[in-house]
């Protein structure tokens, strides 16, 4: 369809609007005016843009608090620690330990507080730490780190990576270790790297990022869940897990893995129901 | 181009487009406001930071938008479904309200009204300006891109760690860590020198176009390789001289070039080197003029 010569102000709107040209150029209009007035003007009458802030976490305090009360774990034995007033820690069973030749018997020593939980750094984080007693005797305490998202700013990089600085340990035999925990009706699938650590000890570890839903040890696992919860509105808070399981230098990584499994469920399991779900 | 029209046929002529110019800045103006604020202010987040180059690439690119009017007028008029499905698209995204895709939402209208009114002949004309655009709306890209930077980390590290040892200092390297005398530096996914390696790209496509030597695939390719060995040497060398400052107790210099404008000084000069290398790949070859050293001197060993 040509354009039609039109007289200026004669036939005016109406016959430009058959052209096809300003049709369209009014329908791109139209659709701009329509989002304009559905979703811009109420910003603009409100002052509140939806994405100047990143959408709030909605138990963000819950999560926090990981890194000021123990997790719950019923199935474990939560060992308490010393926290000394020199600033040093140790686990109470160790103080506990008889003392050999070559270790005088302590006297009490300055303990300033005893709890269940303390604060370590790693890699310019804080992480929650709990000690568990292992189920095989003679054997150091299980360690459980947690570090909790304190702010929607927080997101998953390179803890693992932080962790292995931190330690300085050979990661071997680095597998992927899969389960899931149920806490009433609800089901959370978890990816978890699973390896030995060989340092000074040797140990057991599992590494994830918990959410609500499910874990992964990739952060981007993490990143896409919120991103797709955040299009409904909601947000995935993570906590990173790590757990340091001693073993017997001389055992196979596959032995460890059903204690490895088990505790890793009761951890999801825990955050799940005390951590990720709102305080009724 | 509009003073030899009648005043109202002006409006009836114009009122379209200045309808659409007038609802994008609406829709649009807010968020160019909060993006500006992120990142004159850094207040939004690192991923943020990373798209910077786009307070100069956007009014870069409205400058060649604009200066492409005469030739845009005189396409004709024609409306390719696919800008409608850009235009259906970016209103959806604008929609949804979350960050990311609003952000999204901005070159993809620009996209579609292009396609939309001028076809693809119009898409071919404003190509660069879209992709400067493009180049420089905020996503997460950056973030998504953490995890594959370790072997980078890891290379930057041991080679400052290579470096400062041949300075004498006492130097351990462990994967990203970087032990000088006993104080520890981390080599974090944002020292791995992304930013600049996307900024050096960015201002080298703008640089490119502007002398017009984008037409030579061989300037194209040399210069983008040349601009990502001299971000990625600068970003090694910049992290060394950080480690240096951290393990020899600098802690005033260190901050300097780590946080404040000793870094943006030290990427200027960066940029300023690109510059330098544009021009020396642009340098037109006058073999008849150069005086052929071998032919005059005596012959060398």
């Amino acid at each position: 369809m040509t354009s039609s010569p039109s007289q200026p102000n004669a036939t005016g709107l109406w016959q430009r609007l058959k052209e096809r040209s300003t049709l369209a150029k009014v329908l791109a209009a139209g659709l701009l005016l329509g989002l304009t007035v559905w979703v811009a003007l109420p910003s603009y009458f409100s002052g509140q843009w939806s994405w100047a802030q990143p959408l709030p976490i909605a138990n963000i305090q819950q999560v926090r608090s990981l890194r000021q009360t123990a997790l719950e774990l019923p199935r474990w034995d939560n060992q308490p620690q010393a926290q000394l007033l020199n600033g040093g820690a140790v686990s109470l069973t160790t103080t506990l330990t008889p003392s050999t030749g070559l270790r005088p018997p302590q006297p009490a020593l300055a303990i300033a507080e005893i709890q269940p939980m303390r604060v370590l750094p790693i890699g310019g984080n804080r992480w929650a730490y709990q000690e568990l007693a292992h189920p095989e005797a003679n054997q150091p305490p299980i360690g459980v780190y947690l570090l909790p998202q304190m702010d929607t700013i927080n997101l998953p990089a390179v803890e693992w990576v932080d962790v292995r600085g931190t330690e300085g340990w050979q990661e071997q035999e680095v597998q992927s270790l899969t389960f899931t925990a149920t806490v009433g009706d609800r089901q959370a699938p978890v990816t978890a790297r699973f390896f030995r650590a060989a340092a000074a000890r040797t140990y057991a570890v599992v590494q994830w990022y918990a959410w609500p839903t499910g874990g992964s040890a990739s952060p981007l696992a993490w990143f896409w869940r919120d991103q797709w919860a955040q299009l409904r509105r909601q947000r995935q808070p993570w906590v990173a897990v790590y757990l340091k399981i001693p073993m017997r230098a001389q055992s196979e990584l596959e032995s460890m893995q059903p204690l490895a499994e088990s505790l890793a469920q009761d951890v999801q399991a825990a955050l799940m129901a005390d951590i990720f779900t709102p305080a009724s | 181009m509009l003073s030899r029209q009648r005043f109202p046929n002006l409006l009836e002529r114009q009122g379209p487009n200045l309808l659409i110019l007038g609802l994008l800045a609406l829709l649009y103006s807010p968020l160019l406001y909060h993006w500006i604020d992120g990142w004159l202010n850094k207040s939004i987040s690192i991923e943020h930071e990373y798209f910077s180059h786009a307070l100069i690439g956007f009014p870069f690119a409205a400058y060649i938008a604009w200066s492409h009017r005469k030739k845009w007028q005189r396409l004709p008029d024609q409306a390719h479904p696919l800008g409608a499905v850009l235009l259906l698209a970016s209103v959806a995204l604008y929609g949804t309200g979350m960050g990311e895709l609003v952000n999204l939402s901005f070159p993809l209208v620009l996209a579609g009204l292009v396609l939309w009114l001028k076809g693809i002949p119009g898409l071919r004309l404003q190509s660069f300006p879209l992709l400067l655009v493009l180049l420089g709306t905020p996503n997460s890209v950056p973030y998504v891109l953490t995890p594959y930077t370790l072997p980078l980390q890891e290379f930057i590290a041991g080679t400052a760690g290579f470096v400062l040892l041949q300075l004498g200092l006492s130097v351990q390297v462990e994967g990203v860590y970087i032990f000088v005398n006993n104080r520890l530096v981390e080599v974090a996914p944002y020292c791995a020198g992304l930013k600049m390696l996307f900024t050096s790209w960015y201002v080298s496509l703008m640089l490119l176009y502007w002398t017009e030597t984008w037409r030579s695939r061989r300037t194209v390719v040399s210069l983008l390789a040349g601009a990502t060995v001299i971000s990625v040497t600068a970003n090694i060398i910049r992290n060394t001289l950080l480690t240096f400052f951290h393990g020899t107790g600098r802690d005033g210099a260190f901050e300097w070039l780590h946080e404040s404008w000793g870094g943006d000084l030290y990427s200027a000069i960066m940029l300023g080197l690109i510059v330098l290398l544009l021009r020396a790949l642009d340098r037109p070859p006058a073999p008849a003029l150069a005086p052929e050293p071998t032919t005059e001197s005596a012959p060398h060993d």
